[in-house]
């Protein structure tokens, strides 16, 4: 009897077991994936923008196509004083429980950027509990609202879409990059490196067309361009496309990139390499007292295209030396530009003072306080070794009679 | 006495999982003081200094292989003073269950139900110890077997999980200010091996008493070991100041890590081991607690004891602390270490001197 009592028990008590007082059914949630932040330095508020996905779209897979009439997605936005009062106020709008943690994409205005500051958005993505810091955060050259509800191409969320286009952006030419916000938080509390932010901007030329015709071919609508330099919270300055892969370079983060430069001996024509292997380090010196830094890059490239005229590349010979040094100088401009930048910003993105901080420190302790100062004007000895690995499935080009 | 015994390697199984749930749980090495990047020297210290004083009370249970340190306590000191010392070592039981519970349950709330009450949390897992020790110690031991597999492969899982993003970087540079940050990042984590009592209650229902100091020692090693890899990864991954800044480091590293673009969400990892190595670390501290005072009190079972207990435990781990910062400010090792240093540090020395002072007197 009593056995049968404990059995009877213990299957009542899976009706409990359903997760105690905060039970949440999917069907009472809608999903966000992407937050635009903007900021009004005048009424100091901030304007916070979701993007819900239509669950039920989402689901439907590829075959589908539209098996719903409803859009995939929805973007409702709202204006609080903190961050979390906008989310309370958001609620108002929306008719279901809002479930933060597929959150993937932070949409920053580049106007909250410059005046308030990025510390609001990191602190409540590392305080609320559902979302992660493996969200991007993103600088938005522009409207946000207007970027998250932007209807891109092919993709069913545009917010997927726009985070594989800067990792893919990041991963092939190296002319963005793709931090997410833990490694942001990270440069941003050690002392000597400041943070860089990828950067998107809307193409805007397709809004003075008339948008009544939806099967006409549209216009690439966002585009990956430049990267956020921020002195502290705030950002500083942007870097260009060479500059942000001169960057890379330095950092030693470019998978792959491609480098166009002179047909050795012909300005005629003009030569592409693929750099499929890169590495790059620097260390800090300290000579007579005085700092300064030695970048070392390496890079290991391929011939993908030349324009024109024979070419032999077949042997070693001095043509093959005169291209790799003049890919080490294309390396080599890339990095400097950079520099130059970053020490007109007064912006250490590289982590130069770091270095110093955790390899010299007693030196270091010397220059913390003015280290922006100091890195204006830090001597840089900058070292490309560069080789051309192979030339593709030919090895000499099209000769016409 | 108790026919009841456990076998050695269920004892190293409880020791290890009871030091490391809680340590890994809110990570003191990092988060009690500002060692930051030297966190993991800490972990180290940690490390020699709890197998010190590991080794110094396992010394005492093997001279008196059969009795329980309750036992032991009233044979050196005399029936009133040990008595009195005994009141200590049962106050450690009630206060650190107490404080881990809490922490358990700080975690649970603070990340994952925010709705539901604390006091069902807690009362949960303490009526989940309360039945596991009813059964006795025996059961005890099983359970650890069991789950002590379960907590070392979360364990594990999460360090492989965040290793492929550790920087050296932010490790560096080591001990550039001197030894004292990481001394003092080291003192609450070697307070918390006050729990380590336990020992003396344990060690005379295992079946081998004699080779108590090599199985604690090497329990306590090889979880401190892990402590270690584990602050070392949190560094790694978060870097100093983003890992002292979470209230629970290592639920932020995993939190902030991805496996695959399809495998993100392994906070399971650790929330399971903490469940679970709480869940031991409970269980021990409420036969320790039971069984003494049954001692104590010369009854002569524990059993009649638990429940009422458990409910005291409920209410302690819910009204000690009123909210978080309570529990930080109670864990900073300025507070801590001086409490459970004198807790633990005393009775060792009194028990030692008059263990001595007996012996020679037998001598004489």
């Amino acid at each position: 009897m009593y056995r049968k009592f404990v059995v009877c028990l213990l299957i009542i008590s899976v009706l409990f077991l359903s997760g105690c007082w905060d039970r949440q059914e999917p069907d009472d949630l809608v999903i966000t994936i992407g937050a635009g932040i903007d900021y009004n330095p005048e009424t100091d508020m901030y304007k916070l923008s979701f993007e819900f996905v239509n669950s039920l779209a989402a689901q439907g897979g590829e075959g589908g196509g539209g098996g719903s009439e409803k859009p995939d997605y929805w973007v409702v936005s709202a204006w609080g004083h903190t961050i979390l009062d906008a989310v309370s106020n958001i609620r108002k709008k929306v008719s279901r429980e809002i479930y933060y943690a597929h959150m993937n994409l932070e949409l920053i205005s580049e106007e909250m950027v410059k005046t308030k500051g990025i510390i609001p958005v990191l602190e409540a993505t590392e305080r609320t509990r559902q979302s992660r810091s493996l969200i991007m955060p993103v600088i938005v050259n522009g409207d946000v609202e207007e970027m998250l509800a932007e209807n891109i191409p092919i993709e069913s969320s545009n917010v997927r879409g726009l985070i594989n286009q800067i990792q893919l952006t990041n991963r092939e030419i190296a002319s963005t990059i793709s931090d997410n916000t833990r490694e942001f938080i990270n440069k941003l509390s050690k002392p000597g490196i400041e943070p860089v932010a990828a950067s998107l901007e809307l193409i805007k030329e397709q809004k003075e067309t008339e948008e009544s015709k939806p099967k006409e071919n549209m216009p690439p609508p966002v585009v990956v361009k430049k990267i956020a330099v921020f002195k502290g919270d705030k950002m500083a300055g942007w870097l260009k496309e060479r500059e942000t892969r001169g960057y890379n370079w330095v950092m030693g983060a470019v998978e792959r990139a491609n480098l166009t430069f002179e047909y050795s001996g012909d300005n005629q024509r003009l030569l592409t390499v693929l750099v499929n292997k890169s590495d790059g380090s620097f260390e800090p010196i300290i000579k007579n007292g005085k700092p300064s830094i030695k970048i070392n890059v390496q890079v290991n490239g391929k011939i993908v295209n030349i324009t024109g005229g024979s070419s032999n590349l077949k042997e070693e010979s001095q043509l093959i030396s005169s291209l790799k040094s003049r890919l080490a100088q294309v390396v080599h401009n890339d990095i400097e530009i950079a520099l130059d930048k970053t020490q007109s910003l007064k912006a250490d993105i590289f982590g130069f003072g770091n270095s110093f901080y955790r390899l010299k420190y007693n030196k270091w302790q010397d220059m913390e306080d003015d280290w922006r100062k100091i890195f204006a004007s830090l001597p840089v000895e900058i070292e490309v070794k560069a080789d051309i690995k192979r030339t593709g499935l030919i090895n000499k080009g099209i000769k016409p009679r | 006495m108790s026919t009841e015994k456990i076998s050695n390697r269920q004892l190293w199984f409880i020791l290890f999982i009871m030091r490391s749930s809680i340590i890994i749980a809110s990570l003191p090495v990092l988060t009690s003081a500002d060692a930051l990047q030297d966190a993991w020297i800490s972990a180290l210290i940690t490390l020699v200094g709890t197998e010190i004083i590991v080794f110094i009370i396992s010394l005492l249970d093997i001279k008196f292989p059969n009795l329980s340190l309750i036992e032991y306590s009233s044979k050196l000191l005399g029936p009133y003073l040990g008595r009195l010392l005994s009141m200590v070592y049962l106050w450690v039981f009630l206060q650190l269950a107490a404080v881990e519970i809490r922490i358990y349950a700080e975690v649970i709330v603070t990340t994952f139900l925010p709705q539901t009450p604390m006091i069902f949390i807690i009362a949960m897992m303490v009526f989940a110890a309360a039945i596991c020790v009813y059964s006795g110690i025996e059961v005890l031991g099983r359970t650890a077997d069991v789950l002590f597999f379960v907590f070392i492969f979360m364990i594990l899982g999460t360090i492989l999980v965040a290793l492929p993003y550790v920087k050296v970087d932010n490790i560096q540079p080591i001990l550039a200010r001197g030894w004292q940050p990481a001394i003092s990042g080291a003192l609450t984590p070697m307070a918390l091996s006050l729990n380590m009592w336990v020992i003396g209650m344990l060690s005379s229902t295992t079946n081998a008493p004699k080779k108590i100091l090599r199985t604690s020692l090497t329990a306590l090693g090889s979880s401190l070991i892990m402590l270690v890899l584990i602050s070392f990864v949190t560094i790694g991954v978060l870097g100093p100041y983003q890992g002292a800044r979470a209230n629970f480091p290592v639920l932020t590293l995993i939190r902030s890590v991805q496996v695959s673009k399809f495998l993100q969400r392994t906070e399971v990892l650790v929330i399971f081991a903490w469940g679970f190595g709480l869940f031991i670390s409970v269980s021990t501290f409420l036969y320790s607690g039971a069984k003494g005072i049954s001692l104590w009190l010369n009854l002569d079972d524990h059993r009649p004891l638990i429940f009422p207990m458990a409910v005291i435990w409920v209410v302690m781990s819910l009204h000690g602390f009123e909210n978080i910062f309570a529990v930080n400010s109670f864990l900073k090792p300025e507070i801590f270490a001086p409490y459970a240093f004198t807790l633990l540090l005393v009775p060792l020395f009194l028990l030692w001197l008059s263990y001595i002072i007996k012996n020679i007197r037998e001598e004489l």
